[in-house]
């Protein structure tokens, strides 16, 4: 063909239907994150302490055939909501350091290299651009939240006759706790790789963030603290306030003085405040003056 | 008509190198300091430092039943305040955000280059640079530092003790900012020029400052914090879990700061000095 006749032609292959345009991103997204065999290892590390979990619950089925050694794990080991709240702070806390890997690098680099315009021209919406990236880090740390831990459940359940029906309103109550966090780290975690365009500087401030908010609620606290017996400084916390939402989610008896609904209400003012954030911030276009 | 100017007559010579370098280094800490003390970065800083402000002010003013005003030993309160704020994540955070940006926020805009072609050694480069990173955050944290001990002290008479003491105290805290920042500084500095990714040193040095007081006595001592910590007027309980161990004098916590700052800055100085620039490893 000669050169001349390379106009421009409109595209008429097959359309994604729009349904599931966003689907696009985290499909790339997924396959260059694991590209890295760093992250692969210690994604694989992140489930360790489910597997230890899972052996736990296996030596202490068979612990009839330990007792000969000494060992009855039965006697000194319940398994009831206690054991799937370490689980469940064990891999909050390793699903908060995957977030810090990952999520700084996730819309920071778009917008470093001008690249959101060449998304956005192209047949897809915004919300539609951050659901692809959410659905990776959603994708991502359920898989090393509520999936490995209800699968403790149900071992257990499979294990242990008539444990099931005792526990019966724990699956549900893990999958909200896990999706509170998951959905805390996502909002974050984008809201500020949308807003520091270093990836280097946007892990740190976000490693920091989980640490300044606690020690600016200590110091509200230092200052403060005597005006009121109920510690309302907890409530600028993340920590206390998964802590405070948790711990009611799994029955267990209030730690601190913050009222559950108080942590509950600054976990969802955290989450309307990023997604402001990402709101003002994610545009097309960028005045730069 | 003009004759060209020959060299040695009409182009004075240059100067002894002890006025050149400091020349040179009064011309990077003037770029640097605007760099820093007026672009974003700064500003985290900023907020950091006028938070302890803001809320001192706050409890100053706002009316207080006069039995909560009467109790409040203004002493106590600040050392609780510098432990759980100043020590912990300030100077920390402060120092973080300052210095491993001094050199691997260059290389990431990729603009260090320009300072390598400019005919000046390099470890004058790192001193001006070092000079501006301790400058901003000493003075910015230890106004903060000593404001907050003024706001915290002078408008509760509980526990007050005499002028001499408070100007003492506020004077060693005052100091321990500094020296603070002189070793995180530091640190940090050299953790910007060597790894590429300073997130994780960063995060390995705060879990470590932050576990110290749970640490057995030997290891304790490996910290900036320890040090920190023994210079401080007041002491106050680390919890019910803290190891009990005994604080360095701080005749010995002072040159043992300064020790750690200046083998962090010569291992800077060595590592600047074979530094080479490949920006697409960044």
């Amino acid at each position: 063909m000669a050169v001349y006749e390379h106009t421009y032609r409109r595209y008429e292959g097959p359309l994604t239907s729009p349904g599931r345009r966003w689907a696009v991103i985290p499909r790339y997204a997924l396959r260059s994150l694991f590209a890295s065999r760093l992250l692969l290892a210690f994604y694989v590390l992140c489930l360790v302490p489910p597997l230890l979990g899972a052996l736990v619950l296996y030596l202490r089925f068979y612990s009839s055939s330990l007792a000969a050694f000494g060992l009855d794990l039965r006697s000194f080991l319940t398994i009831d909501e206690m054991f799937f709240a370490v689980q469940l702070i064990s891999q909050g806390a390793l699903a908060f350091f995957l977030t810090v890997v990952i999520a700084p690098a996730m819309i920071s680099a778009d917008l470093r290299n001008e690249a959101l315009p060449l998304y956005l021209s192209r047949p897809m919406t915004r919300p539609g651009y951050l659901s692809g990236k959410a659905v990776v880090l959603v994708l991502l740390l359920s898989g090393i939240t509520w999936v490995p831990i209800l699968g403790l459940w149900l071992i257990q359940t499979y294990l242990e006759e008539g444990w099931a029906a005792r526990f019966a309103w724990l699956p549900l109550n893990l999958l909200i706790a896990s999706g509170v966090w998951i959905a805390v780290l996502c909002l974050l975690g984008l809201a500020v790789s949308v807003w520091v365009k270093w990836k280097t500087l946007a892990r740190l401030g976000l490693f920091a963030y989980f640490f300044v908010s606690a020690a600016i609620a200590a110091l509200v606290d230092v200052i403060f603290g005597r005006i009121s017996q109920t510690p309302w400084s907890d409530s600028l916390s993340l920590f206390t306030s998964v802590r405070v939402v948790w711990r009611a989610l799994l029955h267990r008896p209030p730690a601190g003085g913050l009222p559950t609904w108080a942590g509950a209400l600054s976990l969802v003012v955290l989450c309307a405040l990023c997604a402001w954030l990402l709101d003002r911030k994610l545009r097309a276009y960028e005045v730069v003056k | 008509m003009t004759t060209p100017a020959t060299y040695g007559q009409d182009i004075p010579a240059p100067p002894p190198p002890p006025s050149l370098w400091r020349a040179q280094l009064a011309g990077v800490v003037r770029l640097e300091a605007r760099k820093t003390l007026l672009g974003s970065r700064v500003l985290p800083l900023l907020l950091l430092a006028g938070l302890p402000l803001g809320l001192l002010l706050l409890l100053a003013i706002v009316p207080l039943p006069s039995e909560i005003r009467q109790g409040i030993d203004g002493v106590a309160l600040f050392a609780g305040i510098y432990r759980v704020f100043f020590l912990r994540i300030a100077i920390f955070v402060g120092c973080l955000v300052v210095f491993i940006q001094l050199f691997r926020g260059d290389l990431m805009e990729r603009s260090l280059h320009y300072y390598f072609l400019c005919p000046i050694r390099r470890e004058l480069l790192m001193a001006g640079k070092f000079l501006v990173g301790l400058a901003s955050t000493g003075v910015i944290l230890g106004i903060s530092t000593a404001g907050s001990y003024v706001l915290a002290v002078l408008p509760f008479a509980a526990g007050r003790p005499g002028f001499g003491d408070l100007l003492g105290q506020a004077v060693a805290y005052t100091a321990t900012t500094l020296l603070g920042c002189l070793g995180y500084g530091a640190l940090f500095m050299l953790a910007g020029l060597y790894v590429r990714n300073p997130v994780v040193p960063a995060m390995a040095l705060f879990l470590w400052e932050l576990l110290n007081p749970f640490l057995f006595s030997l290891l304790r001592k490996i910290s900036v914090i320890y040090y920190l910590q023994s210079m401080l007027p007041v002491h106050l309980s680390e919890g019910p879990f803290a190891i009990l161990s005994d604080l360095v004098s701080p005749w010995l916590a002072v040159p043992g700061l300064l020790l750690v700052a200046g083998l962090a800055l010569a291992l800077s100085a060595w590592r600047i000095r074979n530094l080479e620039i490949t920006y697409a490893n960044e």
